[in-house]
């Protein structure tokens, strides 16, 4: 099985005013060569705080410990600069939402920054590569679309200039940042044929977010946080017909089509997040040793449990 | 399948055709004028009218002009033509005790929780604000119980109330909306996609909180969504939105058993084809329409009333009629 | 996804430590006359021991007439800003919450104000209405309002749109009530930006009405000692002492006054910019 990305033990904690707020503890993961790897989470659970840790994106008060490996070089120990330049030369990323587009610049250009900037494409070369990805999907009109301003556009062709940012020049790993959030069926349908071709122009792609339905869709394997830990590791198949961890099992369950029941309980304050499991609080499984010692991430049937109901 | 509740509520949604219409609309249409876009008609006919103690679902996709029609209901923005009556009363014609009165008793709950209140007040005062503005805030203390009450019921605590809207989380601040619009004690609230941009588990919480307080308060809900399967899991009655028009309404059971639409159907099969909506004086499903007859093409089906309660826009009924 | 925030700066600094300057002046002119100098009947006397800033053409000790002018330039100057700013935000408001017909009248008015220049006016002003405190703060106040009005009515319109604004009207608020509580609220951080900008332009302004004549002769501010050492022949006499302080204290003034409001509005904007990432 070939790594893109290895992260091992990633801490990171955020200084806010007089407090710290932990918002990842000890992250082990891996993005497999090929594969869609979803990661499922809340507010509050740090998938977004880990997507931002590996494009080095965080901000100055973040306090970062553990590894980023790719391809054996440590993302987050290396020189900044040079990890800045790597990181624009083989990783891209599809961020959330419509106000992540410049109003003031041409969807071309927006589409071509990282192949300009870090690929060394020139002008005339991206603005075509950029005008062929909006015709391969499907605008019948990819010049008009490629000259217009967000302002101009209609929310499907919006929809095609954010994932084009993410696809346009090759890259290694693409990162998508909640792409259906507040989305209707239709535009949602419509994120996940786009996110296929997608997946089919890059090495892999880590998908952050907390869209159960839509997850199931993309995934071919899927991360579970809660919290600021990796709580459920496991293929996406088997995630959604059996879910090992109480949270997952819970998560699936407030879903409407499942009957909307809520889960007990309110997600904690990463300020001070509860003792020994973190979920423990609203389990309906938990017992003493959950609420004293923290479970390890553990291997059951070719998934990874952080839970004692299966140590 | 949750049982949608309501003080009539042992009753089939059969039931609410008899109670009294706390709002409707007659034959709505709503057309925006925008430098950039030009001209936009985004409600083409539409009437709707809200029973007493019911929950009604109204679906449709993003640009289907459901959010369009609940502020409207909700006296947020105004008509091109049509009527809209509040308990027999055109919203119109109203002096301003009226419009006061309709204010009080008919709230609005928006989708972006984040910027539903305003950022430099306290959630305390946000959520006080309307008992004074109406004043019926009494003292300090009684405002005080009033509040931090209604604030509990939905697990809003004395922490988050003294915080300002950065602090909270999305969840909390659209409960924090929630508890606002009922510390009035409406008879009517319009929620807009409520839970849209929250997580699952935080959905389910609120829509179970919703629901719980229409069955202690016994008020009507006029649900805006997209999700059909949410609609499916609390409303009495729903209406199908495409292209600014209602194109199939009824109850609830008997609407996702058997649909009438074509659109209703794929909606619920869940295909959906990439093609646009059509406008103009024809049936805006007709591209995407594998059951279309040549009437489609040349004019907007008109509503045909297939029942009680139960009504479609599509010439494949028009045929009996 | 790099965030602007205002972070403080040495310069940010410096402004407050040139306010607090001059504020200090303005304590200290309360003290009684033992502390300073006596005023000596020789007229430009150099700087001495006795009369550490000298004395001026009628044998005043300069450092206490420096001293009680800082009080008339800086009641002007907040007096003037006051006006300005209130004028100014309350038009602003009203012409980008309104919009429509109010919007277009109030708009033809600053820009009416906008266009007349201010310093011919202002003469015209002052001579007609006669020297006093009251009227350079009145022509003062009149004329700085147009730019405040324009940033406020821009900031305006845009908390207008805001979704919390329609929530409001959902409750039954009516349009006065919001635009007091609640835009007004969030147009602060503008409205302290420019008034304190507002102050440094007053303080100039008033510097140049007495230095050409038109201030008020009862209450000496820097700007009148300009004016008489001018008038009277200290130049003549070369008598540097009675007009390097005033001219100093000016420009230090109104400079404190600018880089404070300059940081102002760098800390509003990146304010504005974090609400703009949710809009």
């Amino acid at each position: 099985m070939e790594y893109i990305i290895e992260i091992r033990g990633l801490d990171v904690s955020f200084d806010m005013h007089r407090m710290q707020v932990a918002a990842l503890q000890e992250v082990d993961l891996d993005l497999h060569k090929g594969e869609v790897l979803g990661v499922l989470g809340e507010s509050g659970s740090g998938k977004t705080v880990l997507l931002t840790a590996a494009l080095r994106l965080l901000p100055e008060n973040a306090r970062i410990t553990g590894q980023i490996l790719y391809c054996g070089n440590d993302l987050l120990s290396m020189d900044r600069n040079r990890a800045m330049r790597l990181i624009g030369k083989k990783f891209s990323l599809i961020p959330q939402g419509f106000g992540s587009l410049n109003p003031f610049l041409k969807s071309w250009l927006q589409i071509s920054e990282r192949p300009m900037e870090h690929l060394r494409i020139g002008k005339k070369e991206s603005y075509r590569m950029a005008e062929n990805l909006l015709r391969d999907m499907g605008l019948d009109s990819p010049a008009r679309a490629a000259n217009s301003y967000r302002h101009q556009l209609s929310g499907g062709m919006l929809q095609r200039v954010l994932v084009a940012m993410g696809i346009s020049g090759h890259s290694e790993a693409i990162f998508v940042d909640e792409p259906t959030k507040g989305l209707d069926e239709r535009k949602k349908q419509l994120v996940v044929e786009l996110l296929q071709l997608a997946k089919k122009k890059t090495g892999a792609m880590m998908i952050v977010s907390h869209d159960l339905a839509f997850l199931k869709k993309i995934s071919d394997r899927v991360c579970v946080m809660y919290c600021g830990e990796v709580i459920e590791t496991s293929k996406a198949r088997n995630f959604f017909t059996s879910p090992k961890h109480p949270y997952s099992y819970a998560l699936l369950e407030s879903l409407p089509s499942k009957g909307l029941k809520p889960i007990e309980g309110e997600i904690p304050s990463m300020v001070s997040p509860p003792k020994g499991c973190r979920f423990n609080p609203r389990c309906n499984y938990s017992f003493r040793r959950c609420r004293e010692e923290r479970p390890p991430l553990a291997e059951i049937d070719g998934v990874m449990v952080r839970c004692f109901k299966y140590v | 399948m949750i049982k949608p509740c309501s003080k009539v509520s042992e009753t089939s949604p059969q039931g609410f055709l008899d109670c009294p219409t706390l709002l409707e609309c007659r034959d709505v249409k709503k057309r925006f004028r925008s430098s950039v876009k030009g001209s936009f008609l985004a409600l083409d006919g539409v009437s709707i009218s809200l029973k007493k103690g019911e929950l009604l679902a109204v679906i449709g996709e993003s640009g289907s002009g459901k959010t369009t029609l609940a502020k409207i209901l909700a006296g947020l923005i105004g008509y091109t033509s049509g009527e809209v009556f509040f308990g027999n009363k055109p919203l119109a014609i109203m002096d301003s005790k009226d419009m006061l009165d309709f204010r009080m008793k008919v709230q609005f709950i928006p989708q972006y929780p984040d910027l539903a209140l305003d950022p430099t007040w306290y959630i305390y005062d946000s959520i006080a604000e309307p008992l004074r503005i109406h004043r019926i805030a009494g003292s300090r203390e009684d405002e005080l119980e009033k509040v931090r009450s209604i604030s509990s019921l939905f697990g809003l605590g004395l922490d988050q109330l003294r915080r300002k809207p950065r602090d909270l989380s999305g969840g909390e601040l659209q409960r924090a909306v929630l508890v606002r619009s009922m510390v009035l004690n409406p008879d009517v609230v319009i929620a807009d996609e409520p839970t849209s941009m929250l997580d699952p588990s935080t959905q389910a919480k609120i829509v179970r909180q919703l629901l719980e307080a229409q069955k202690r308060n016994g008020f009507a809900v006029l649900f805006v969504t997209h999700d059909l399967r949410l609609a499916m899991s609390i409303s009495n009655r729903v209406c199908v939105m495409l292209g600014g028009r209602i194109i199939e309404s009824g109850d609830t059971p008997k609407l996702f058993s058997s649909p009438l639409h074509p659109y209703t159907s794929s909606l619920l099969s869940g295909v959906i084809t990439g093609s646009e909506v059509n406008g103009g004086a024809m049936c805006p499903f007709y591209n995407q329409c594998n059951l279309r007859i040549e009437a489609c093409l040349v004019s907007t089906p008109p509503e045909l009333r297939i029942e009680k309660g139960r009504s479609v826009r599509c010439w494949l009924y028009g045929i009996h009629y | 996804m790099r965030r602007f925030r205002y972070a403080p700066t040495k310069f940010d600094a410096i402004g407050i430590g040139l306010i607090l300057a001059v504020f200090a002046m303005l304590l200290l002119s309360f003290l009684p006359g033992e502390y300073f100098g006596r005023p000596s009947s020789t007229p430009y006397l150099p700087p001495s021991s006795s009369n550490l800033l000298g004395t001026n053409d009628i044998g005043d000790d300069v450092l206490r007439v420096l001293l009680h002018g800082s009080r008339v330039s800086l009641s002007i100057g907040l007096l003037g800003a006051i006006v300005s700013t209130l004028i100014g935000t309350v038009v602003g408001i009203f012409a980008g919450y309104m919009s429509g017909t109010a919007d277009e009248v109030l708009g033809s008015l600053t820009d009416l104000f906008l266009v007349v220049p201010a310093l011919p006016l202002m003469i015209v002003l002052a001579a007609y209405l006669g020297p006093s405190f009251l009227n350079v703060v009145m022509v003062i106040g009149l004329l700085w309002w147009p730019t405040t009005a324009r940033l406020v009515r821009a900031r305006a319109r845009q908390i207008r749109g805001s979704p919390f604004i329609e929530g409001l009207v959902g409750i039954g608020a009516k349009k006065l009530y919001i635009m007091f509580r609640h835009v007004l609220p969030n147009v602060w951080g503008v409205v302290l930006a420019r008034f304190v900008l507002a102050v440094s332009s007053s303080v100039l302004l008033e510097a140049g009405l007495s230095f050409i004549g038109l201030g008020d002769p009862q209450n000496p501010s820097w700007g009148t000692m300009l004016h008489f050492a001018m008038t009277r022949g200290a130049l003549l006499h070369g008598a540097w002492w009675t007009f390097v302080p005033p001219g100093i204290c000016i420009s230090l003034a109104s400079l404190g006054f600018i880089l404070l409001g300059m940081a102002l509005e760098c800390r509003y904007r990146s304010s504005t910019k974090s609400i703009g990432e949710m809009l």
